[in-house]
C-alpha cells in the first residue's frame, strides 16, 4: 500500500508541470492563497448552517432557508478547495503523501464527508417538523457539532502539513515512520 | 449615543477628518517617524510570554494560526451573508435585520477570536512583521474595517434598510466585502514574505 | 425641532456612509490595480 502510494506520488513528481508549479513563486502562492481564502466561502457557510442548527445563529430564520440559500456558495467554495488542494498536492506529491498530517487530514475529510451525507439525509427527512424551532433535534445537533469538530481538526492538520517534524528524510521513531509510510532507502525529495 | 451627539453633521465631519488625516499620514514623513518610534514596542513583544512561546514552540504557533484561519472563515461567512443580503443576492424574502443582527453577532465573535490569536502570532514574529510593508497595510485595512463596521455600517443599518437609497446600501456592502477580503489576502501574504 | 434634528441626523449618517464607502472602494480599486500591474510587470521582466 505505502509502496503504491509512493510510486504514484513519485510518478506525479516526475511531471514537468509539478515542478513548475512548485517552483513558481507567484503561481504556487496564488493557488495556496486561493485555497486558504476559500475557507471563508466553504467553511464560513458550513459554520453558519451548523451554528443555526445548534441554535447559535439566525434563530428567526427557518433552518431550511439558511441551509438552502448557503448551499450554493458552500459547494462553490468546496469545489475550489478541492481543485486548489489537488493542485497543491500535485506540486509537492511525495512529501505530502508521506506526511503524517496529510494522512490524518485525508481520513478526517472522509469522516466529514460521511457525516455530511448522513446529516443531509436526516435533515431532508425531518426538517419540516422543526424548521422554525430555534434548535434542531438532538441527533442533528450532534451531527452539526461533529461537523464543526471535524473541520476544526482538518484546518489544524492542514496547517501542520507545512511543518517538517515527521518528514521521512529525518530519522523517525518506527511508529511515526509507519504512519507516514516511509520506505526504507527511498529517494529523498 | 446618537441622541447625545449635539454637533450637526457629526459623522460626516469625522469621516472626512479621518480620511484627510490618513492621507496626510500616508504621504508625509510622519509615517516613517511613527514607524521608527514603534520598534522598541515590537522588540518588547518578542520578549513577552506570547512571543517566547510562539518562537520556541512551533506546534503552538501552528495550532493558534489554525484557529486564526477558522476565525477568518467564520468572519468571512458572516460578512458574505450580510453583504449578500444588502446586495439583494440572498434572503431578500426576510426582513434585513433578521439576517444582519445575528450575522453581526457572529462577526463580533469571529473578530475577537481573530484578534486574540492574531496578537499571539504577532508576538512570535514581531521583528519579522515589523519590517514587512504588507503587515502594516493589513493593520491599516483592519483598523479601517473595524471603524467602518462600528461607526458607519451598523448605525446606518440600525433602522432597517427599507428607507435608504438602495445604491448607498450596495456601495456599503461592496466596500465591506473589499475591506475584509483585503485584510484576509494581505494576511495570507505575510506568510509568504520575509 | 425634534423632527428636524432627526432628519439632519439621518442625512448625516447617510452622507458619512457614502463618503466612507466611496473612499474605501476607490482606494482598494486603485490599490489592487497597482498590485496586479506590478506583478505583471515583474513577471514580464522575468520571462519576457
Amino acid at each position: 500500500m505505502n509502496q503504491l502510494i509512493y510510486n504514484f506520488a513519485a510518478w506525479l513528481d516526475s511531471h514537468r508541470w509539478s515542478t513548475l508549479l512548485h517552483e513558481s513563486f507567484y503561481m504556487y502562492n496564488w493557488v495556496e492563497t486561493t485555497h486558504v481564502l476559500t475557507l471563508m466561502l466553504s467553511l464560513g457557510m458550513l459554520f453558519l448552517v451548523d451554528l443555526r442548527l445548534l441554535g447559535y445563529a439566525f434563530p428567526d430564520v427557518p433552518a431550511s432557508a439558511v441551509a438552502g440559500r448557503l448551499k450554493l456558495p458552500m459547494l462553490v467554495g468546496f469545489t475550489l478547495m478541492v481543485v486548489t488542494g489537488l493542485l497543491l498536492f500535485y506540486a509537492i506529491p511525495v512529501r505530502s503523501a508521506q506526511s503524517v498530517w496529510f494522512r490524518i487530514k485525508f481520513l478526517l475529510l472522509i469522516a466529514a464527508a460521511i457525516n455530511a451525507f448522513l446529516f443531509h439525509r436526516r435533515m431532508r427527512e425531518s426538517v419540516a417538523a422543526w424548521d422554525t424551532d430555534q434548535r434542531a433535534p438532538r441527533r442533528l445537533r450532534a451531527a452539526a457539532a461533529l461537523s464543526i469538530i471535524f473541520w476544526v481538526l482538518i484546518v489544524i492538520c492542514g496547517r501542520l502539513i507545512a511543518y517538517n517534524w515527521f518528514d521521512c528524510e529525518y530519522d523517525q521513531p518506527a511508529f511515526v515512520s509507519a504512519v507516514a509510510g516511509c520506505i526504507a532507502g527511498q529517494e529523498l525529495y | 449615543m446618537n441622541a447625545a451627539v449635539p454637533i450637526p453633521w457629526f459623522r460626516t465631519i469625522v469621516v472626512v477628518t479621518v480620511v484627510a488625516l490618513g492621507l496626510t499620514f500616508a504621504f508625509s514623513g510622519l509615517r516613517i517617524y511613527v514607524w521608527e518610534a514603534l520598534l522598541p514596542f515590537f522588540e518588547w513583544m518578542e520578549t513577552t510570554w506570547f512571543g517566547v512561546i510562539g518562537q520556541t514552540w512551533g506546534a503552538a504557533f501552528a495550532v493558534v494560526e489554525a484557529f486564526h484561519l477558522l476565525a477568518m472563515a467564520l468572519l468571512g461567512g458572516a460578512v458574505l451573508v450580510s453583504d449578500a443580503r444588502l446586495l439583494g443576492l440572498a434572503f431578500t424574502e426576510l426582513p434585513a435585520r433578521q439576517v444582519l443582527d445575528p450575522a453581526h453577532r457572529l462577526f463580533v465573535l469571529a473578530l475577537v477570536l481573530a484578534l486574540a490569536t492574531g496578537v499571539f502570532m504577532a508576538c512570535g514574529v514581531a521583528i519579522k512583521i515589523y519590517y514587512l510593508p504588507v503587515f502594516w497595510f493589513k493593520m491599516l485595512a483592519l483598523a479601517t474595517g473595524v471603524l467602518f463596521v462600528f461607526f458607519i455600517k451598523r448605525p446606518l443599518l440600525h433602522d432597517g434598510i427599507e428607507q435608504l437609497n438602495p445604491w448607498l446600501v450596495r456601495l456599503v456592502a461592496i466596500a465591506s466585502v473589499m475591506l475584509w477580503f483585503t485584510v484576509a489576502a494581505s494576511g495570507r501574504w505575510i506568510g509568504f514574505s520575509g | 425641532m425634534r423632527m428636524d434634528n432627526n432628519r439632519t441626523r439621518r442625512r448625516d449618517m447617510q452622507f458619512a456612509a457614502f463618503a466612507a464607502s466611496a473612499a474605501i472602494v476607490t482606494f482598494f480599486l486603485v490599490y489592487w490595480f497597482i498590485q496586479i500591474q506590478d506583478t505583471r510587470e515583474m513577471l514580464k521582466m522575468a520571462y519576457g
